[in-house]
């Protein structure tokens, strides 16, 4: 959460809600419908512009992120932050994959003419694959990994696809 | 009063069929299983069920629901006690002293704990449900398109406040919320907002695949992008909770009780700061204050109590203004509109029996809760050891085909996604997505609470402040407002301080 960051994301705020009080401005008013003039359409998507163009404003302006205290500390009296829960660190490589994975599972590869239960089963193989690779290979055990993985895979496709088609009657893409 | 306890006693012996009972049970410990797993919450576990649902009857499908809720928050205690990852956000706090307990060797005791205060949070939370309920629906008889515009100001205001540490960005978050609910036809005049021409667009932004976006895709790529290693899980010695517990800490637990549905009831205020303001309250009250943070029974209490309490909490401004508490509670809502029950003012004239059927599926909810409390806790730790290298892709494909089974269409498989990748980008960089939520569900109702009634008023906004109710509202929600601007707050702190110092 860098100040510069704040700075291009205040910036982009503020042109979003320029751009959505200049297309609230252009929507039509319905006058030929004789409406009272305040019920416009583009009345709040107006004002919600405008607030958005403060905020984005004082967000790219204001000389430092606050040094808020989390409101549990707050609510505690504490000096410092309680602790917090240990989380896994982010690797660049992790969010790549993850991106590229969901991405392509359901931007891509849903919908495409590939039967469902076969576009699950191999965003399934290749995301547990992948992301236990490097714990398999410091182990040794790829291959039994990539067996387990298909098993997991193929079980969780097939009994998704059978719960949605045949119990919930959806007709999957 | 007698007429209420008539409608209850019918909801109570009407869930008592053996499929609602299937229903009951088989929500709750999925409810459980979800929350003990780090990553997947209440609202994810709620949202994904209601595309489930979807075909059932809708008393059925909120059953299920409600069960999933409480479940959720309960099962998230084990895996903050056990582990020191709180399962869900409610369940923060009782990181603190549960894991504690369990380093010390207590680990089955301090489920025990949480099982108690859940439990009695729970039915104090329920209490409160069948007496507010149609108390506030009496009030809100009174409310105007003025003060609905305020509260759902309010509600997102406040959200935005106390998400985080950065509450401008909580605002924007809600601005945001606020202006995707404005994409599509516009509730009065039917007119197409920010379409373009195209036909998806104009029938606006699904409301559950953009929650399961928000909640479920964003917090898969989240868990999916940090290293997972496999966790250990303390041994567990008796988990019978203690009728002594319960007499010892009976003043924490009532305190803990009304703290939780008093912010639950609280609009956009959720159970994660119902578990810490009961917490906080125990300890400046208790007379073992030290002991807080390094395994008191006390604390961990009321932390659960709290949490619990404000389940039944958030669900009262739900049912009876149609605003949520909290951020489950805005998918149980939305749940509940999509299944044809028409929360707010009116709920309680033209379907009075459906506010005692919630009643009644919180009152199973929790029996299920307790019985899963004590006899399936060994069992149920299991699934703390599965990796989420494989949870988290299969809760990728349900979020997808969760949001297609809605309307079977691929654009709301394209808008969960979208969501979700947006979402997990600006968490990054200090974004929440509960104030987006909020603003999200409440859009509507606040886009055409302010036209409405503009034209009560031939277009002048003074009813807008001069209302009783709309000034307390404006004036809280300035309040929050400047008290997030740091040079005023620190002047205000200033000022008690010296105040303090020179009685």
């Amino acid at each position: 959460m860098s100040f510069r960051a704040d700075r291009v994301f205040g910036l982009a705020w503020a042109l979003l809600g320029a751009a959505i009080v200049v297309e609230s401005w252009r929507m039509d008013r319905l006058e030929q419908q004789h409406i009272n003039p305040v019920t416009a359409p583009g009345l709040v998507p107006g004002l919600l512009g405008v607030v958005l163009v403060a905020f984005g404003i004082v967000l790219a302006a204001r000389r430092a992120p606050p040094v808020e205290m989390p409101v549990e500390q707050d609510l505690l009296g504490l000096d410092e932050p309680p602790p917090e829960a240990p989380h896994g660190a982010s690797e660049p490589w992790r969010v790549g994959l993850a991106l590229l994975l969901c991405l392509g599972f359901a931007g891509g590869l849903v919908g495409s003419g590939l039967p469902f239960w076969a576009a699950a089963f191999v965003f399934l193989l290749l995301a547990i694959v992948l992301f236990e690779w490097p714990e398999r290979r410091a182990a040794g055990t790829i291959a039994r990994g990539a067996a387990q993985a298909a098993l997991i895979a193929g079980c969780a496709a097939a009994f998704i696809t059978l719960v949605f088609q045949e119990v919930f009657l959806v007709r999957l893409p | 009063m007698f007429e209420g306890l008539e409608l209850l006693g019918g909801s109570l012996a009407g869930f008592l069929q053996p499929r609602h009972l299937t229903y009951t049970f088989g929500a709750t410990l999925l409810g459980i299983l979800i929350g003990c797993m780090p990553g997947l919450s209440a609202t994810l576990a709620i949202s994904l069920l209601t595309t489930l649902t979807i075909k059932l009857p809708p008393n059925d499908a909120i059953l299920i629901l409600i069960c999933a809720y409480v479940g959720t928050i309960y099962g998230g205690s084990r895996s903050a006690i056990l582990l020191n990852i709180p399962g869900t956000a409610a369940n923060a706090a009782a990181c603190l002293d549960g894991y504690q307990l369990a380093r010390q060797g207590q680990a089955g005791r301090a489920m025990g704990v949480a099982t108690t205060g859940s439990v009695v949070g729970s039915l104090f939370g329920i209490v409160c449900l069948a007496i507010l309920t149609p108390a506030l629906g009496e009030i809100a008889l009174t409310f105007q398109s003025y003060e609905f515009f305020w509260l759902c100001l309010f509600g997102v205001m406040m959200s935005g406040s106390i998400t985080g540490t950065d509450p401008l960005k909580g605002w924007i978050m809600g601005i945001l919320g606020l202006f995707v609910s404005q994409i599509g036809q516009d509730g009065i005049h039917a007119h197409e907002r920010f379409a373009y021409g195209n036909t998806d667009l104009a029938g606006g932004f699904s409301l559950i695949p953009t929650l399961v976006g928000a909640f479920g895709a964003a917090e898969v790529l989240t868990v999916m992008s940090e290293r997972f290693s496999r966790p250990k899980v303390h041994t567990v010695d008796s988990i019978l909770p203690r009728a002594s517990d319960v007499v010892k800490y009976w003043r924490t637990i009532l305190r803990s009780g009304v703290i939780g549905v008093y912010i639950g009831i609280l609009p956009g205020v959720g159970e994660d700061m119902a578990a810490w303001s009961s917490y906080a309250a125990a300890k400046r009250a208790s007379r073992e204050k030290d002991k807080f943070g390094k395994g008191s029974v006390e604390g961990l209490i009321a932390a659960e109590t709290g949490d619990n309490a404000s389940i039944p909490g958030g669900i009262i401004p739900a049912l009876a203004l149609a605003i949520p508490g909290s951020a489950p509670a805005a998918v149980l809502l939305a749940a509940m509109i999509i299944h044809g029950v028409r929360p707010g003012p009116m709920l309680m004239i033209e379907n009075p029996q459906f506010v005692y059927d919630v009643v009644a599926m919180n009152v199973y909810a929790t029996v299920a809760m307790l019985f899963f409390g004590l006899f399936l806790v060994r069992p149920l730790l299991k699934v703390l050891t599965v990796p989420r290298t494989i949870i988290m892709p299969i809760v990728f494909v349900l979020c997808t085909v969760g949001s297609f089974a809605i309307a079977q269409r691929l654009f709301d498989v394209w808008t969960m996604l979208g969501v979700g990748v947006a979402i997990f980008y600006l968490r990054r960089h200090g974004y929440h997505a509960a104030p987006f939520v909020l603003g999200l569900v409440l859009g509507d109702l606040m886009d055409k609470s302010l036209r409405r009634g503009l034209v009560i008023s031939d277009g002048d906004i003074l009813p807008f402040f001069t209302r009783p109710i709309c000034a307390v509202l404006a004036a809280l929600t300035l309040v929050a407002l400047l008290w997030s601007v740091p040079a005023v707050a620190e002047r205000i702190r200033g000022l008690v301080r010296r105040r303090t110092a020179n009685p």
